[in-house]
């Protein structure tokens, strides 16, 4: 382990995160490591914050990238009850980044985009 | 390095330069050539990091490099003049100059339509041109975040697939996909070309339809 990862303890064995608290081995991935990771930030994951991280776990598989945010937005509104969702819905939901938050709760890696 | 700020137009086109260090195009020869922006993406970032090449030569306002596609290959800044900058930098360098020089990754440079010949309908902010054929994961990635940087900001897309860059339709999925299928482009391909769900066919003689509307033109 280099000096950027650090380790966490999760289901009796060791998870490795980058420092910036993503997956290193998104084969580590599954959802009650997903509960774990925001349960320690603070942060619960309700049905809302649930549907967006496996909307961008869905689109990364498909194409190879996070969604963008516009994606996101159309889908919501379409998938969900949440009928006028904006990208304002979507920052409150993960204040520090919604894409790259579910990215890093999905087991994906951080977005190394500038878009 | 002539960087002659004072001596380049607002309107002085916009120069990307995608393809990789490897030779002179001859017909950028400073000083006869002056840009506006000057923006390095993909394999083209090598030219910051290339101590000598032609780029050092070019007469610029600003030279900037793409903040993703050189932290994927260097751990250092680049060089001044040299700074990096987001794609939002190109599109709005591209919104004062339009129709840029494009230098792609590989083929002839292209430089749009004359001048003295602008569009007539435009209905089409950007047509990106993609000619190359697929590489690494990399450079398919990176040339597709040019038309997701473009459509992140809402602006008027329309993909075209001709010569090698058909091959980047043939696999499944892959980053092209997401423009047709989410309606972030609309998306043609030169007959004849792989079938794919939201992919109009059209004949290499309407090619110049499409770029008569456009506003810009960038071949990647």
């Amino acid at each position: 382990m280099d000096a950027e990862t650090r380790s966490v303890e999760f289901d009796g064995r060791a998870v490795t995160l980058d420092a910036d608290g993503h997956l290193v081995d998104p084969e580590d991935w599954n959802e009650a490591l997903a509960e774990a990771m925001a349960h320690s930030d603070g942060v619960e994951l309700d049905a809302l914050r649930w549907w967006l991280i496996r909307f961008v776990r869905d689109h990364h598989r498909r194409y190879g990238t996070p969604p963008l945010m516009r994606i996101v937005v159309r889908s919501m509104r379409e998938q969900t009850a949440c009928r006028d969702a904006s990208s304002r819905t979507l920052y409150r939901l993960f204040p520090d980044g919604p894409i790259r938050e579910a990215c890093r709760y999905g087991g994906l890696p951080r977005p190394d985009s500038c878009i | 390095m002539s960087t002659k700020s004072e001596a380049a137009g607002p309107a002085a086109p916009v120069l990307l330069v995608r393809g990789a260090p490897g030779g002179e195009p001859p017909w950028v020869r400073p000083p006869a050539d002056r840009f506006g922006t000057v923006f390095l993406h993909g394999p083209g970032v090598a030219h910051a990091a290339a101590p000598d090449g032609w780029l050092q030569r070019v007469a610029a306002d600003r030279l900037l490099v793409c903040a993703s596609s050189w932290k994927r290959r260097y751990d250092v800044e680049p060089r001044a003049p040299f700074r990096v900058a987001t794609l939002v930098a190109l599109f709005e360098a591209l919104r004062a100059a339009p129709e840029p020089v494009c230098i792609p990754v590989s083929g002839d440079p292209f430089r749009g339509r004359a001048r003295s010949a602008p569009a007539r309908s435009q209905v089409h902010d950007i047509l990106l041109e993609v000619a190359f054929a697929p590489g690494t994961q990399r450079d398919r990635l990176e040339a597709a975040e040019v038309g997701l940087a473009s459509a992140a900001l809402e602006l008027r897309l329309a993909l075209l697939f001709r010569d090698a860059g058909l091959d980047q339709l043939r696999a499944a999925g892959g980053p092209w996909a997401q423009f047709a299928d989410h309606g972030l482009a609309e998306v043609y391909a030169v007959s004849p070309a792989p079938g794919q769900q939201g992919v109009h066919a059209i004949a290499s003689s309407e090619v110049e339809q499409l770029r008569a509307k456009a506003r810009n033109i960038i071949v990647l």
